[in-house]
């Protein structure tokens, strides 16, 4: 593996596994909507799994709309964040979990939030996959670099 | 809060050290014990932070510092970190009770005389590595607004160039870090120097080094010493060395500061200080051990008949000694005074420069076809040996020399305080260098071309050498002999011709008007020129006019001198080209990439281990990688504009003549033989980082964006890419129109 790649995979890792909670970005007839939630991830980064009430808003929109964004950055709110902060934009598609997937990904989500465990067993919850197409990182306030997990066209061009 | 400290103060002594440093501890100590030290007065380190704080410098230092990996960083660009640093002291304002406390204190205690100002680091004293010369003094300072000033300078250099460089050794950190200010009176010395309690080299001996007037030339090496060995236990000279001549002093400048000047011949035949003297320096030395509990290197001064102690620390090794490992150390000798830019540059202009052309012109004059194998062996490695000593040359002098532009940008940024610390450079552009008049010649052809199809054609058919017009044919000999033009490193006629034919059919289509772009760049520099001299009047120790002109010619060489050196290397070139062709008529195979000593021994006969071929093929240029792709990359903004186009990627030694007009140039690092590009290209993106390099330097001259110091600039921008060169704020932004 090429040292930058080796690089910049290790940070997306360590910036993931430091944090608990990502911003979603869903969207309904151009009205873009956000939301914080707790996430959890495959290794290999290809894949983060979140869940939600099956009567909220974004899950509503997911449905209609499945391309999605995610933010997870490791801010601490003081000024040395310009300098010292990471955000990884995740941009991604979601994906209902097919039931074979399912205890893999239960068990990944609950080791990170074991405290969620009656809420994602609830009927009521949608326990969602978000396959991951790339990831573009910002850190020294301003480098941008984009790592990519699928060959898919780059959704902005 | 306590800012202020006197001598008298009560604070406990390991707080003491906390707040107002090692030096302004132990000038206290001296003070209080009766010892000959004008009275210190201390600015704790509360006010460093206190100023900080107030112009919140934390953030914005830390955004310079962090904006790479100081691995990556070539000195150039820590110097630029700590230039835009002093200027962010320098623009920021004091705290209204700081600047109160400051002001009342320096009005009592000094009241109208002159002072010293130094940094007083915490911690300094418990280190093995000598803070020596990290952090600015300011001599003979006078008036408590110049005083308000110079504290700002002080505590800005607590992140001098020289700190950033050995920053991990330091632990500087933007969060803790921390300086604090001593000021005492100004002792205006008749002789001066320094003394070693107990020699480093031998515990037996105690060194005295002493000079006429003040220490300032001692300490920065410009004026050689009296030197006196003692015997430790009798406190007796053992030996006395004069040196080779006692020609000038340092004194103090009516502008502040100093100013060398010249010794009465009378006095140059007499040593700086009598025996007497040498032996009160040496007691006063060794009694200062005593206090201390440790060998002492002390600065002193002799001042109306008195013996004053400057500054007394422990003797240590100093920082960047021993070091062979890295190139830090090499980097610090580039921090070259006035005086010794001026001699390099007599030496340069008046020595070196002519030398090495008629080195180049003696080469090109030798007719290569006359010479047997063995003689062209021979010529080979004797055209390697003299471009071996033209560079070296050029790393101990030329660059030392070009350094000048740093020196002259520092005393600029001081007498006319300008809100872009770089704005000095603009002062030094517009003037005639070699490169960009290769650039008119340039023009000039292209102009021909247009007036005249048959030139056209002629050119896009590749017959270069068919073209019988006499004005044309002359204009392109001078491109390839005057300016090396020959492509990078092939030597070779075809190719030449190749590079020559393609970059003037692209000229033809520039709407550049030489005439327009020198006018206006003349009137920014005549502008700038006489609000620099208009300010710098009495406020420099030395004189403006000369110091411009040093900088100028400091700034053409830096541009010029690969330009010189260039010549001799393409004569090296020429001889191998010549070596190759004899090599592959045998039917023997060579590459460019051949050394001197393979082909050497291929014209001799034998046939070499390790081949060019091989070489070439175990060269690894990085590849782009492929999961990672780059979407905003961030540099220095060293020319401003903004600019979009696609990039074209030059790999080292690539192929020059593909650069289309209007592309964005990606480079590892612009050489001054390969600036003509500049004008066709939209922006410019160099690897190698800085405000003065070669890249930037032309990019300016001709007002194109361009970025520099961004690393992996090559592997992660690939030719084709549509980019977005931001010239204000040093970022490229990396679009792909396609996707593999």
């Amino acid at each position: 593996m090429p040292a930058l790649e080796k690089e910049i995979q290790g940070k997306l890792l360590s910036l993931l596994d430091g944090q608990q909670l990502a911003v979603l970005s869903t969207q309904r007839e151009g009205q873009p909507y956000s939301s914080l939630m707790a996430f959890a991830f495959t290794p290999d980064l290809a894949n983060i799994v979140v869940a939600t009430g099956k009567s909220t808003r974004k899950h509503q929109n997911l449905i209609q709309e499945s391309r999605v964004s995610l933010l997870i950055d490791n801010r601490s709110n003081s000024e040395n964040d310009f300098h010292a902060a990471m955000a990884a934009t995740v941009i991604g598609k979601a994906e209902s979990l097919a039931e074979s997937e399912r205890p893999v990904y239960e068990k990944l989500y609950l080791q990170r939030h074991p405290y969620l465990e009656k809420f994602l067993a609830s009927p009521t919850t949608a326990f969602i996959k978000i396959r991951v197409s790339h990831y573009v990182l910002v850190y020294r306030f301003q480098e941008v670099m984009e790592y990519r997990i699928s060959d898919e066209c780059n959704l902005f061009t | 809060m306590n800012v202020i400290y006197l001598p008298d103060t009560q604070t406990a002594a390991d707080e003491l050290c906390a707040r107002i440093g090692g030096k302004g501890q132990s000038l206290f100590k001296l003070y209080n014990a009766g010892l000959p030290v004008p009275l210190p007065v201390c600015i704790g380190t509360t006010g460093y932070e206190l100023f900080v704080e107030e112009n919140h410098l934390r953030e914005k230092i830390n955004l310079l510092l962090h904006r790479k990996d100081i691995k990556e960083m070539r000195w150039e660009e820590i110097w630029d970190i700590s230039l835009r640093t002093q200027n962010l002291f320098q623009s920021g304002m004091y705290p209204e009770e700081l600047h109160r406390a400051i002001r009342e204190v320096v009005c009592r205690q000094f009241d109208g005389k002159p002072v010293v100002i130094r940094s007083s680091a915490p911690g300094e004293d418990g280190n093995t590595l000598s803070f020596a010369g990290l952090h600015e003094s300011y001599v003979n300072v006078s008036g408590v607004d110049e005083i308000l000033k110079k504290i700002k300078k002080v505590w800005a250099s607590l992140w001098s160039d020289r700190a950033i460089l050995y920053r991990q050794e330091l632990g500087l950190e933007v969060a803790s870090s921390t300086i604090a200010v001593v000021i005492q009176e100004f002792i205006e010395g008749e002789s001066s120097g320094v003394v070693f309690s107990r020699s480093p080299l031998d515990a037996t001996q105690l060194i005295i080094e002493a000079v006429y007037g003040l220490n300032q030339g001692l300490v920065n090496g410009d004026i050689e010493p009296d030197r006196w060995i003692l015997d430790r236990n009798r406190q007796k000279p053992t030996q006395h060395r004069p040196p080779a001549d006692r020609g000038y002093r340092f004194i103090r400048s009516a502008s502040g500061g100093a100013q060398r000047q010249e010794i009465r011949p009378d006095l140059q035949a007499l040593p700086p200080i009598q025996e007497e003297q040498v032996e009160s320096v040496a007691a006063l030395a060794i009694e200062l051990e005593k206090f201390f509990a440790t060998a002492q290197d002390v600065e002193w001064t002799i001042g109306n008949g008195r013996l004053y102690i400057l500054q007394s620390r422990p003797v240590t090794a100093g920082i960047g000694e021993g070091e062979q490992s890295d190139k830090r150390s090499w980097y610090l000798s580039l921090n070259r005074s006035y005086d010794n830019l001026m001699q390099l540059w007599q030496s340069i202009s008046g020595e070196l420069l002519p030398a090495m052309d008629q080195d180049s012109s003696y080469l090109a004059g030798m007719v290569l076809d006359d010479l047997t194998d063995v003689a062209l062996a021979e010529e080979l490695k004797r055209r390697n040996a003299i471009h071996e000593r033209w560079t070296s040359v050029y790393w101990n002098d030329f660059i030392p020399f070009a350094h000048g532009v740093r020196l002259f940008g520092e005393m600029y940024n001081d007498v006319v305080e300008p809100a872009d610390p770089f704005e000095f450079v603009t002062l030094l552009t517009g003037q005639e260098m070699l490169s960009t008049d290769r650039n008119e010649l340039l023009l000039a052809c292209a102009r021909m071309v247009c007036a005249d199809d048959s030139l056209r054609s002629a050119l896009e058919a590749g017959r270069v050498e068919e073209i019988d017009n006499e004005e044309f044919q002359q204009k392109l000999g001078q491109l390839k002999s005057r300016f090396s033009m020959a492509g990078p490193g092939t030597g070779e006629e075809e190719s030449a011709n190749a590079l020559l034919a393609a970059m003037i059919l692209q000229y033809g289509s520039l709407d550049l008007d030489p005439d327009i772009r020198q006018q206006t760049l003349q009137e920014n520099v005549r502008r700038l020129e006489s609000r620099f001299l208009g300010k710098a009047g009495e406020k420099l120790p030395v004189a403006p006019e000369e110091l411009l002109e040093m900088a100028r010619a400091s700034y053409r060489l830096r541009d010029d001198d690969n330009i010189h050196i260039g010549r001799v290397a393409q004569e090296v070139e020429r001889a191998k080209s010549h070596a190759r062709r004899r090599i592959q008529s045998r039917g023997l195979s060579v590459t460019p990439e051949s050394s001197v000593e393979e082909l050497s021994q291929m014209l001799c006969g034998h046939v070499p281990l390790t081949t060019g071929v091989q070489r070439a093929l175990a060269k690894n240029y990085d590849q782009a990688e492929n999961r990672v792709r780059a979407r905003q990359l961030q540099g220095q903004a060293a020319s401003r504009g903004i600019a979009r186009g696609n990039a074209r990627v030059i790999a080292p030694g690539g192929e020059l003549k593909d650069f289309k007009k209007g592309e964005v140039l990606v480079i590892d690092s612009i050489d001054p033989t390969m600036t003509f590009l500049a004008p066709l290209a939209a922006g410019i993106i160099e690897r190698r980082g800085g405000m003065l390099i070669h890249g930037a330097i032309i990019a300016r001259e001709y007002g194109i964006p361009c970025v520099t110091g961004v690393v992996n600039a090559t592997s992660l921008i690939n030719t084709g890419d549509f980019l977005t060169v931001d010239g204000y704020l040093g970022i490229v932004t990396v679009q792909r129109t396609q996707i593999s």
